[in-house]
């Protein structure tokens, strides 16, 4: 019987007769020998010899014995020859990419390894450096779980409030496409450019982190202080810088641009997060006249903060004065707000309720708990947003 | 004697069937599962993504971070590819022709067989890069992301596993055992 079961059979007894039958195909022959040679060392040169001489008999016979000829036997036979290393494939033997493949999986388990561990321990390094820290729990907590009565209660700024804050609150954007592209996914947009070292950005962060916190929630908010060489220095504030935010409702992009640390050649400081081309492109579109105000000779352009709420109403600078935070510390600050009772809460919790109704004309007056309070409608219509 | 199609079917896998076969294909249709949900979820706001949030773990986060899109692809999209491009390799008939078995030659089981490893390195790579975004830049951990990329290095395991074997190149001595015993 010439198939391939036969075959197979005899290459591994070693019958001459079978391996004159598989040396119809000539390499057939010889891996019948060699396979067989993997059994016992010991008989190894007899084996190849053997198979030597049943390659030549297959030289001869393989006429006679093409019909028995087996395609599969001379397949499996082939691959016996590859696979323990007398017969080579288009990239080596198998046992040699075996270890290649082996070594590099284990090259992969040590970088997985190395990357949670160094992550784990804490001594990872940022590539850039702020001053920034996390912030304290406590904080944040203050100024993000704010209850909806305190907002109802104190409202918004009245003329006299408005007046010693010198507040000043959004502005309505008229006939601006929506604002996206800055985030994946479809939710409306929120943009903010701020800087660490900026003293106004520092005031504005703690009404926007207030608002917000009504829409969704913030991961490692960090805190900083504004600039030690600037107007109301060293400001307490939160940054946006590694922070993250999640809402149903929107996505909220943040920029500091630079930290609060002077550059040694005293010309701005040092940088800290890169702004895209379309973050760059929103800045300069709307971060001036006419957007911020009417063109006079003492309008600029690319004030900070600017904080874009869906292309529907804009902040340029802070909604009330960084004086107002001076010499409290981080927690004075949010225990101040939270008591509602201080010049501070009141200017702040105003700010909070007005971008709240900002942000509620691109969410459609979702989530209709705060939407649809009392101050926040009032605030919406003020701005012309309904 | 002609290899008729019972003969043929007789000796589809003279050795038994390898593990690494039905693994791969079972796991790489989970993995193709999952990242099609995941970029379900990415176009479609209104699909909820079920994940716990318990401050590292924190999914949303991750896949509406500005690093779950490259190129201007949701990075899931680029795991419907592959994985999508891996199963075709994880199909029995890959398999069958990477073990130098297949009616195209062994030249062609030795291109699949590279391929199928390659295709096992290059998602491994781009686990651990991702893997990196999430701990260093997200600051949090997809769990969705997560099975996926376990799925991914238990596929590595199963294509390496099988390299000495998957290459066109037959199997090994270890298993060479008379055929008449193994027939199905």
């Amino acid at each position: 019987m010439a198939d391939g079961n036969n075959q197979g059979g005899n290459n591994k007894t070693g019958g001459k007769q079978g391996a004159a039958k598989q040396g119809t195909r000539a390499p057939g022959g010889r891996q019948g020998g060699a396979s067989q040679t993997g059994r016992a060392a010991g008989r190894q040169g007899a084996n190849r010899e053997g198979a030597n001489r049943q390659g030549g008999r297959a030289q001869t016979g393989s006429s006679a014995g093409r019909q028995g000829a087996n395609r599969q036997g001379a397949k499996n036979a082939r691959n016996r020859q590859i696979a323990d290393g007398s017969g080579k494939g288009k990239f080596g033997n198998g046992r040699s990419t075996m270890f290649m493949a082996w070594g590099a999986v284990f090259i992969v388990i040590v970088i997985v390894a190395v990357v949670v561990a160094v992550k784990l321990t804490g001594s990872s390094t940022t590539s850039k450096s702020s001053s920034s820290q996390l912030a304290p729990a406590t904080v944040v907590k203050d100024v993000t779980t704010i209850p909806l009565s305190q907002y109802n209660s104190i409202g918004l700024p009245n003329a006299s409030l408005a007046k010693t804050a010198s507040f000043n609150p959004p502005i309505e954007m008229k006939g601006q496409p929506p604002l996206k592209g800055l985030a994946p996914g479809n939710k409306p947009e929120v943009f903010f450019f701020g800087a660490d070292y900026c003293p106004f950005c520092a005031t504005e962060r703690w009404p926007l982190v207030m608002a917000l916190s009504r829409f969704g929630t913030f991961s490692d908010l960090r805190v900083t202080t504004s600039s030690a060489i600037d107007v109301y220095p060293q400001t307490n504030t939160f940054s946006f810088y590694k922070s993250s935010y999640s809402s149903p409702y929107i996505s909220f992009i943040p920029v500091e641009y630079e930290t609060n640390q002077p550059l040694t050649s005293g010309n701005g400081y040092t940088p800290l997060m890169t702004p895209t081309k379309l973050e760059n492109a929103i800045v300069s579109k709307y971060d001036g006249p006419p957007y911020t105000g009417p063109q006079t000779s003492t309008s600029s352009s690319g004030a900070i903060p600017f904080v874009d709420i869906g292309n529907k109403a804009i902040i340029s600078g802070a909604s009330y004065t960084p004086q107002l935070l001076s010499g409290l510390n981080w927690q004075q600050i949010a225990s101040q707000i939270r008591g509602g009772s201080t010049t501070l809460a009141k200017a702040a919790i105003g700010a909070a309720n007005y971008i709240s109704g900002a942000i509620c004309s691109i969410t459609n007056d979702q989530p209709s708990s705060v939407c649809n309070s009392s101050p926040v409608k009032t605030a919406k219509s003020n701005l012309g947003l309904g | 004697m002609s290899e008729s199609g019972s003969h043929y079917k007789r000796h589809l896998w003279p050795y038994g069937l390898p593990w690494q076969v039905p693994t791969s294909s079972i796991i790489s249709l989970i993995a193709l599962g999952v990242a099609i949900y995941l970029t379900v979820v990415h176009y479609v706001t209104s699909v909820p993504l079920a994940c716990p949030n318990t401050g590292t773990f924190n999914c949303e986060l991750v896949v509406t971070s500005p690093q779950s899109v490259l190129f201007g692809l949701p990075i899931a999209v680029y795991g419907d590819i592959w994985i999508f491009v891996m199963l075709i390799l994880f199909l029995p008939w890959a398999w069958y022709a990477s073990a130098g078995l297949g009616r195209f030659g062994q030249q062609f089981g030795t291109w699949i067989g590279y391929a199928r490893l390659a295709g096992a390195f290059l998602g491994m790579g781009f686990v651990i890069y991702l893997i990196y975004l999430e701990l260093y830049v997200i600051n949090h951990v997809c769990l969705w992301c997560t099975s996926v990329h376990i799925m991914t290095f238990i596929l590595l395991i199963t294509v390496v596993s099988s390299t000495r074997w998957s290459l066109g190149q037959g199997f090994p001595p270890s298993q060479d055992r008379p055929l008449e015993t193994t027939d199905h």
